[in-house]
């Protein structure tokens, strides 16, 4: 589990393109899940699925989508990335 | 008297079916061992008999055969979910709006078979039931070409609608079919439900941006804006119940509702939770349900009208049919939902239990109580659906939140106040 | 013992999760696959698609999103409460009691506060 956590994370922070980032945050983030409940708190499993994946991501999305998606290909306005 | 499960315990009858199958390979491998030697030793593993003798456990209790066993029973729940309910349910929903609209509606039944015993020359192919329609559709969509539109964000449109179905199935592995025919018993049963169904709108919003179409993507913002709207007040009137539940477990919330509330001539009221002053969340709870399902007063994400097939649009094939199929197991988990949380679930009189070699079996078991309920609040669903014209997209989030909100706050606040005053005691 | 119920439900996530994934799989056996750049345009209706849908735009559901994230929060909190209700009536201190009824009229206005900037939607 902890290796799924790890991948995912990584995939969050290499990926290009935001929406993806934000795919691979909400995965990331139910396996954390599943860690929690590899500690035996049921409860805070159930609320982190609620909470973290399934209401953050759709927040960030929202969030992504009123930014300029080209914000990482292009040159920014003093021509660096 | 109350009625019994037809599946008392849904591992030990796959257990039983299981350790059947075991016996059957277990005599090949006996004789196969005769000319392979080697075999004995793997055959003796799986006989019961053999094992006692070497000192070994029971069978049962291998990893192996365990993790066997749930899987069949998994495999058991999902073909009834999808392969029995679905196809029901969506054959029900099709034929009863044809006849709401006064029509026939779909009539594809055996006779419409293109081969022999079905293609008799006096009988007329499409005046049946309608049942097969559904399946057929399913084989035509099975061999329709899966188009990627060029611009779309590939891996995302072929993820999301894996994520939307995953999801929408693990509904399945907390809701109970009766007091035997479920897979996993959890504490927090109705917690988990819920879990799993705020996974979609994340699947809805990357399925409607990764196509890259302005119809898929105002659509699947629609879709989450009105799924996350209507979430909150779900959960809310739950907290409502939970005054009186005191308890998540859906087996534990069907149980206190078997008792009798009162008695009104010979007519005896069941202690639903309707019927207690959770009736307000009961409404609440049922709305918020149907917006959930995306039906139709509240399908504002797939307007036909404005934005074609909303959030689905681009796509095709087998990916469509899913997507599109799996709304009915929404709606059948919602409607399974109400009836656990506030109609009292799988309990319902037994009239005669019949004895079929010492095991009794009831004539009217839990199950049955269970479908009828499902299927009578999806018929007033169906109905409901078919009646009313589409409500805008500010007027579902008015209600959403201006509304429906409000009254879930009332109903914690009633619910609190009735537990405080001993109007109605916990369990 | 709260893993033991759980293992069900893992074999019924990787069930869930191959079901969908074997679909998609065994439908290549039956489709056909003639893809062309016409078939590959996105929808429009029958035109040639205008600029992309994956612009910067000024969507309204972002207030929606956030309220709704707050509100989940809140709902735990409320949850937990519900489970404690009993215990809190036999408790003596009113705060202990009424405490939160404070908290939801300020979530409750707060909220019909924040709605006030979306009242017009467009989209």
């Amino acid at each position: 589990m902890s290796a799924f956590e790890v991948i995912g994370s990584i995939l969050v922070v290499i990926n290009k393109r935001m929406v993806r980032a934000a795919f691979w945050l909400a995965m990331t983030l139910v396996t954390i899940g599943a860690i929690y409940l590899l500690f035996q708190s049921e409860f805070v499993f159930l609320i982190q699925i609620i909470v973290y994946a399934g209401a953050v991501p759709v927040l960030f999305v929202f969030g992504i989508m009123l930014t300029r998606r080209t914000i990482m290909d292009e040159p920014g306005p003093e021509g660096g990335p | 008297m109350t009625s019994a499960p037809l599946v008392p315990n849904l591992f030990a009858v796959c257990e039983v079916l299981v350790l059947a199958i075991v016996w059957v390979v277990d005599q090949i491998l006996y004789a196969l061992a005769g000319l392979i030697p080697p075999l004995t030793g793997l055959a003796q593993w799986f006989d019961p008999v053999a094992r006692a003798r070497l000192g070994m456990g029971p069978l049962g209790s291998e990893l192996l055969i365990v993790v066997v066993t749930w899987l069949i029973a998994v495999t058991v729940i999902v073909i009834w979910a999808t392969l029995v309910n679905l196809l029901t349910m969506m054959w029900v929903e099709r034929k009863f709006y044809s006849r709401l609209q006064d029509r026939y509606g779909i009539m594809i039944s055996i006779w419409s078979l293109p081969f022999w015993p079905f293609n008799r020359a006096h009988r007329p192919t499409h005046r049946g039931t309608g049942y097969l329609q559904n399946i057929a559709d399913g084989v035509k969509l099975l061999q329709k070409e899966n188009i990627t539109p060029r611009n779309a964000d590939s891996a995302m449109f072929h993820i999301s609608p894996v994520l939307i179905a995953s999801s929408t199935l693990m509904i399945f592995a907390a809701l109970p079919w009766s007091s035997g025919f479920y897979v996993a018993n959890l504490e927090l049963g109705i917690l988990f439900i819920f879990a799993a169904f705020s996974l979609a709108p994340l699947g809805i919003l990357i399925a409607g941006w990764s196509a890259n179409n302005k119809y898929t993507l105002v659509g699947g913002l629609r879709a989450a804006a009105m799924l996350m709207a209507y979430e909150i007040p779900m959960i809310l009137s739950v907290i409502a119940l939970v005054f009186f539940t005191g308890s998540l477990n859906p087996l534990t919330i069907v149980k206190q509702q078997e008792r009798t509330l009162f008695s009104l001539g010979p007519l005896a009221i069941p202690a639903w939770y309707v019927f207690s002053p959770q009736i307000l969340g009961f409404i609440v709870f049922s709305v918020s349900m149907m917006a959930e399902m995306e039906r139709i007063p509240f399908d504002i994400p797939e307007a036909e009208a404005e934005l074609v097939e909303g959030w689905t649009t681009e796509y095709s094939g087998m990916r469509f049919g899913l997507v599109f199929g799996f709304k009915w197991l929404r709606m059948i988990a919602g409607a399974a939902l109400i009836a656990i949380l506030y109609l009292g679930g799988w309990s319902g009189p037994v009239f005669v239990t019949l004895s079929v070699g010492g095991v009794p079996v009831p004539i009217v078991p839990e199950e049955a109580w269970f479908l009828l309920k499902i299927y009578l609040i999806s018929i007033v669903f169906i109905w409901i659906s078919w009646s009313v014209p589409r409500v805008r997209i500010d007027q579902i989030l008015n209600i959403g939140w201006k509304k429906l909100i409000p009254y879930s706050l009332g109903a914690i606040i009633i619910a609190a106040a009735a537990i405080a005053s001993g109007l109605w005691a916990v369990g | 013992m709260v893993l033991e119920s759980y293992v069900p439900v893992v074999i019924f996530a990787v069930v869930a999760l191959l079901f969908p994934l074997g679909t998609f799989f065994a439908t290549r056996l039956f489709r056909p696959d003639h893809p062309t750049p016409l078939k590959d345009l996105t929808y429009e209706c029958g035109e040639v698609p205008e600029g992309v849908a994956q612009i910067q735009f000024h969507f309204q559901y972002y207030m929606f999103a956030l309220i709704f994230v707050i509100f989940d929060v809140a709902a735990i909190f409320l949850l937990l409460w519900a489970f404690a209700w009993g215990g809190l009536l036999n408790s003596v201190s009113p705060v202990a009691k009424f405490s939160i009824f404070l908290f939801l009229g300020i979530m409750f206005v707060a909220t019909q506060y924040a709605l006030k900037k979306e009242e017009v939607i467009q989209i």
